[in-house]
């Protein structure tokens, strides 16, 4: 059985300005229609193949990151859609914020743009797939993120 | 006895992280409690290193689907700061992408809510439908999401005669579609059943909570920002604020449909009244003094302060967006809704969480 | 240039006035629509907003130093949010919030805090 014919991906939104997400879900819509590779968007890390993360990482959302990326189960491939995700883009010196995914969680392909065209993701999601093939045949695990104490306060 | 359930910041229905921790009784909603914090990138700090320019580039980046309405604003509140009037064309195209961009924000939130109660295929035939105006914003702006189309003293780009048509044309195979999915909306027995009655705020209610766009109209209130906000555009082009007695999800939703027949007309109206001319002018110097600026964006009023102090950047800005005062709505709606319904009850008042925390 | 200030704005010195102020609002049936917070002379500069048949009215009140002004969230329940953004972004305490996270709104222990002050 082959894994790449139909990867499920789950779409991360850690601190994007929304421009990318809708981009992401554009694909899956009728117009580029990702459903022909098989791609389906599932809700729960725990059945998700491929992540899909939108915008930079910051203080708050880094837990949630680490803590969905843990649930996946091997072999997992992550995509970090936009420049936000890929080094912080436009708002790598902001205050609140830490900077790239790949700052916290592995990456394994990046797909630039301010906001990327439906194309690049699915050229991305497309790249991602040989990858995840790869990593099934090595039997190559993902990093265990270890989550940094309760970073998130609690609001009561 | 209350269960405390978390709802987000990781929730399939929610496409951006923002947690609700609900108190439930017996599968009632009895008490909410925001937490937000999961997009705060801390925007109105850029204005240390960026010039007054730079930070409309900034500004379209608080959020990803009413970018181009957070760019005009911001350049039309520098605009007052300098005092100075852009040309009439300028003003024109502005309105034109303001409405294209509502039609595609309405659109896909249409989408998006029909995902929320589980009508898939009614969120495929949205963003299809969506996916044409997207191609007109990128035709006219080079750009489907971030348009960039408007700067301090006017705009960056011009349409041509091609696109003009271009625009027209989509238009009138875009009614249509719209009243396809209206038709869905409105009388669809599975939609009715799940949207009337539910989140009900009254007329007083919505006032006092300080809603701002469709959460406002929905319950009757015409308070449209385009109607004033010293834009004598809107009034020269005419249109009808959409307004709904009923203040529950039912009510808004055909609040969002009236908006985009409006938004269509008004784009007719201002293609048939567009100007010949210049579409910027040039603004020298730096900005000094203070100015409020509103404008009205798909989810609501946006509220622009700018200080300048002489300099090259600004002193201050604050943006008060939609969906910011939408959430204390929630407080006052969610109590006595079915855990089930809050979904559907959080995305009517169209969250958009980057705006909110910026 | 011309010198721009914001047109129909009054300024109050007290607190306690600010908030009668605000409740004569409420009872005049205004909309909370904002409040906005800037640097001024060491302390704050609060400009509350309020709209009416599309109209914006403002109130002016300028924070000493080290004074913790009252929150209006007891009258206008929407002003929660805002007053604790500031708590956040300023370093500003607001007594009688309805829900106050205490400076943890946007920020966590970590993160770099009241950046905006």
């Amino acid at each position: 059985m082959s894994l790449a014919k139909s990867p499920w991906i789950i779409h991360v939104n850690v601190n994007s300005c929304n421009g990318c997400d809708i981009e992401v879900v554009a694909c899956l819509t009728p117009l580029y229609d990702a459903e022909r590779f098989g791609v389906l968007n599932i809700g729960t890390p725990k059945q998700a193949d491929i992540m899909v993360v939108t915008g930079s990482v910051n203080y708050k959302s880094v837990n949630v990151l680490k803590n969905i990326y843990n649930q996946i189960p091997d072999p997992k491939v992550v995509l970090a859609v936009g420049a936000c995700a890929s080094t912080g883009g436009i708002f790598h010196d902001c205050y609140n914020v830490i900077g790239g995914v790949d700052q916290v969680i592995p990456v394994d392909a990046y797909v630039p743009g301010c906001c990327p065209r439906p194309e690049a993701i699915l050229d991305g999601v497309v790249a991602a797939l040989s990858i995840l093939e790869e990593k099934k045949k090595g039997n190559i695990k993902g990093k265990e993120v270890k989550l940094k104490g309760n970073e998130v306060p609690s609001n009561a | 006895m209350t269960t405390v359930i978390p709802f987000g910041p990781q929730h399939p229905v929610l496409p951006e992280p923002v947690s609700l921790k609900l108190e439930i009784d017996n599968d009632v909603v009895v008490g909410v409690l925001p937490s937000l914090g999961y997009v705060h990138r801390g925007l109105e700090k850029f204005i240390d290193t960026k010039d007054y320019n730079q930070t409309m580039y900034i500004c379209e980046r608080i959020c990803g689907i009413c970018s181009g309405i957070h760019g005009i604003t911001y350049s039309r509140a520098v605009e007052k700061l300098f005092d100075v009037e852009i040309p009439e064309r300028a003003q024109y195209l502005r309105v034109i992408n303001s409405e294209l961009c509502r039609i595609h924000s309405h659109l896909l939130w249409l989408g998006l809510f029909a995902d929320g109660f589980g009508f898939e295929s009614l969120f495929y035939e949205c963003w299809k439908y969506r996916e044409d105006v997207l191609d007109l914003l990128e035709r006219f702006t080079g750009n489907r999401v971030i348009h960039s189309m408007s700067k301090v003293g006017g705009a960056s780009r011009d349409l041509t005669k091609e696109q003009i048509d271009q625009i027209l044309k989509t238009l009138d195979d875009l009614e249509p579609k719209v009243k396809n999915i209206e038709k869905v909306f409105v009388n669809n027995y599975t939609v009715k059943k799940r949207l009337v009655g539910l989140g009900v705020m009254s007329k007083q209610l919505a006032y006092e909570a300080g809603t701002a766009g469709p959460t406002l109209r929905g319950s009757g209130n015409a308070v449209d920002v385009r109607n004033t906000a010293d834009w004598d555009i809107y009034r020269d082009l005419g249109f009808k604020t959409a307004t709904e007695k009923e203040g529950d999800c039912y009510g808004r939703t055909k609040v969002r449909i009236d908006e985009i027949y409006e938004s269509i007309k008004l784009v007719r109206n201002a293609i048939s009244k567009l100007p010949d001319g210049e579409i910027a002018t040039r603004v020298k110097g730096f900005p000094t003094g203070e100015a409020i600026m509103r404008a009205e964006q798909p989810r609501g009023e946006v509220v622009y302060y700018v200080k300048g102090n002489g300099t090259k950047n600004l002193e201050r800005l604050k943006v008060r967006t939609p969906t910011f005062a939408n959430i204390p709505s929630l407080l006052l709606m969610l109590p006595g809704v079915k855990l089930a319904d809050v979904p559907i009850v959080v995305l009517t008042i169209d969250p958009c969480i980057s705006c909110t925390e910026r | 240039m011309p010198d721009n200030v914001i047109q129909n704005i009054t300024e109050i010195k007290s607190m306690p006035e600010v908030l009668k102020a605000v409740e004569g609002m409420k009872g005049d049936g205004y909309r909370y629509v904002t409040m906005i917070c800037l640097k001024a002379n060491e302390g704050h500069e609060l400009i509350y907003v309020f709209e009416k048949d599309d109209k914006l009215k403002h109130l002016r009140y300028f924070v000493k130093p080290g004074e913790k002004p009252k929150s209006v969230s007891g009258i206008y329940l929407c002003a929660l949010l805002i007053e604790n953004e500031y708590q956040d972004l300023f370093g500003l305490t607001f007594e009688g919030l309805a829900i106050d996270y205490k400076g943890h709104l946007y920020l966590t222990p970590n993160s770099p805090k009241t950046p905006l002050a």
